[in-house]
């Protein structure tokens, strides 16, 4: 009975239109991509690069945020000036936003209804390993150059679960002296790890640690041998967790993860609906949604590659970028409410 | 009004007349397509690059690319340097050598057959390539010395990086061309030695040492086939034979393990 209600309202209206309008296109842009991963992969013999294939999940990925981000704009009166219908709902309808606000939030769960299809199946169709492994990205403490005059760097984990590699990834500078390739030796919790298997000479020179299942709190980089100074940025010193994690739950929060541009979109698009048409609010959405997908501005990329690299989508890395896309899109949602009293007065 | 429909069909008509004139091939479809994709593809397949050589391993930056250069077929640099990167990486470095080797050996050989592929397009730079082709294995066999054993079997990366040389000799034939491979006899020779075959190393010497006739400085040819003949008539069993010119010459060092 409930459910009867909602759905007459702008929740449940908007997200059964953006179901109506999307399915086919989402269907559609799937199967082009998954029809184009297949004729125009790279060679790669009998191996896989499921990160590469990223773009053939984020393409259907994005038609589907757009068409259900246009469709409610199209469809509720009361996101763009000038709609017909707008001052009945302007009357009938309560709430700060007049609607708009649930017609958002069904637009959101109709692309996540329509999504999550594209980030449990296809993109285990295009590659994505069956499981997700947790990748700790660790930040140095103080300072982040390995050198011979130099301190060792340290990190501290508060994660206390076991790993099992360890994935090196600096930044080389100039030799002081004669090119000799720098070696580094691994301590966790004061107990030696080994040696690194490769020396580092150029940057982004990625070297690969495995050792046995641990757990640890403290991780020491100690310079043993050579001239070629390295630097710890962000990104360059990953943990690799032993536990597997199921991909469906990966590709259900990927799903969800996903839904954040389309809301920044039509919570900006809300905003500007005030004052300007739908042509303006269409354009509003459709060049928010290209700046945060396709360009990679926020949280949608990572998200996209972590899910097909088989990265493990619940860590503060994956979660922190999303805190600034939230903060953006609430802030336009508050502007909006309280831009809607103004404008009415 | 009663225009449009006579115009529509006009064009429709001279569209036909156009394509059964100049019937399109794909090649020239796909190179068309490519065009108009090109300065809207190309931005984002160069993020998608730098991400994954900052977040990826070197499989998904080698399929990032491929994705790439399949914009740019022409870029033989771009081919070269690429596939370059890939086969020299060693990211993981488990395993007994034999394994290493293997995976050493996949990396090449997928990075050879890609550049292989864009000669093709190349059109006036596939001599980069084929130089890229020519030395590839070689830098290889360096970072991986595990792969040497691997390419034994098909005369070691020496024979390999020749069989590539002699093939822009024939494509290209310049004196400059000519002359890398005739400088080249050295490593060759120490290659067909490595792998016990004394007959071939003395027949590759002796067509190096008609070959540098034709290098253009004499005066270096001259005393470059003075160290080839020595090195020659040493190991055909001369052992009267002075080699204290070929010790002192550098480009001869990769020889002095098998003239003792």
């Amino acid at each position: 009975m409930k459910f009867g209600l909602s759905a007459r309202g702008p929740f449940g209206l908007t997200c059964r239109r953006c179901l109506h309008m999307g399915w086919l296109p989402t269907l559609l842009a799937a199967v082009l991509a998954f029809t184009l991963h297949l004729t125009i992969a790279p060679a790669l013999g009998e191996q896989h690069a499921p990160g590469a294939a990223s773009p053939w999940l984020v393409f259907p990925m994005v038609v589907a945020s757009l068409t259900c981000a246009v469709t409610a704009a199209v469809f509720w009166p009361t996101f763009a000036r000038g709609r017909p219908g707008q001052q009945w709902v302007e009357r009938l309808q309560r709430g700060p936003l007049r609607g708009s606000g649930g017609a958002m939030a069904g637009a959101l769960l109709a692309q996540w209804l329509l999504t999550v299809p594209l980030t449990t199946a296809l993109a285990l169709a295009l590659g994505a390993p069956s499981s997700a492994v947790t990748h700790l990205q660790l930040q140095p403490e103080g300072q982040p150059v390995l050198a011979a005059d130099r301190p060792p760097v340290s990190f501290t984990i508060r994660d206390p679960q076991p790993f099992t590699e360890l994935r090196l990834r600096p930044l080389a500078g100039l030799p002081t002296s004669s090119l000799v390739p720098t070696i580094v030796e691994v301590f966790a919790d004061g107990e030696s790890l080994g040696t690194m298997p490769a020396p580092f000479a150029e940057t982004r020179q990625l070297v690969r640690l495995p050792f046995s299942s641990r757990s640890m709190h403290r991780l020491e980089l100690v310079h043993k041998a050579g001239t070629v100074p390295l630097v710890f940025v962000p990104g360059a010193v990953t943990l690799r967790a032993a536990t597997a994690h199921w991909s469906l739950s990966n590709g259900l929060l990927a799903a969800l993860l996903a839904l954040l541009p389309s809301f920044v979109a039509m919570a900006l698009a809300s905003w500007c609906g005030l004052l300007a048409g739908l042509p303006t609010v269409i354009a509003v959405v459709a060049s928010g949604l290209f700046v945060q997908t396709i360009v990679g501005l926020g949280p949608f990329e990572p998200t996209m590659l972590a899910l097909m690299r088989g990265h493990w989508l619940a860590t503060s890395a994956v979660f922190q970028p999303c805190a600034a896309s939230l903060t953006v899109g609430s802030m336009a949602m508050i502007l909006a409410m309280l831009l809607r009293r103004r404008v009415r007065r | 009004m009663n225009g449009r429909p006579w115009s529509g069909a006009l064009a429709i008509g001279c569209l036909l007349v156009a394509t059964a004139l100049v019937p399109p091939n794909l090649r020239d479809v796909t190179e068309f397509a490519a065009w108009i994709a090109r300065p809207l593809m190309l931005p984002f397949a160069w993020h998608s690059l730098q991400e994954a050589n900052r977040g990826g391993d070197p499989l998904e930056a080698f399929a990032r690319a491929q994705n790439l250069l399949r914009l740019l077929p022409q870029w033989s640099d771009g081919h070269s340097a690429f596939a370059y990167r890939f086969a020299l990486s060693d990211d993981d470095r488990s395993g007994t050598d034999a394994e290493r080797g293997a995976r050493a050996r996949t990396r090449l050989d997928l990075a050879m057959a890609w550049m292989e592929s864009a000669r093709e397009r190349a059109g006036k730079h596939e001599l980069d390539l084929l130089q890229g082709l020519a030395f590839l294995p070689e830098v290889a066999v360096r970072r991986e010395p595990a792969l040497a054993a691997l390419l034994q079997p098909t005369g070691g990366a020496i024979k390999i990086t020749d069989a590539w040389l002699a093939e822009a000799e024939r494509l290209f034939p310049t004196a400059a061309v000519r002359e890398q491979r005739t400088f080249f006899a050295p490593k060759l020779a120490a290659g067909l030695l490595a792998a016990n075959d004394p007959a071939n190393a003395l027949e590759m010497l002796a067509a190096a040492i008609a070959r540098s006739h034709d290098v253009r400085d004499q005066a270096l040819a001259t005393r470059w086939r003075q160290r080839l003949v020595e090195v020659s008539r040493w190991l055909a069993g001369d052992r009267t034979i002075d080699l204290t010119a070929v010790t002192a010459d550098e480009r001869f060092a990769i020889l002095l393990p098998f003239l003792r």
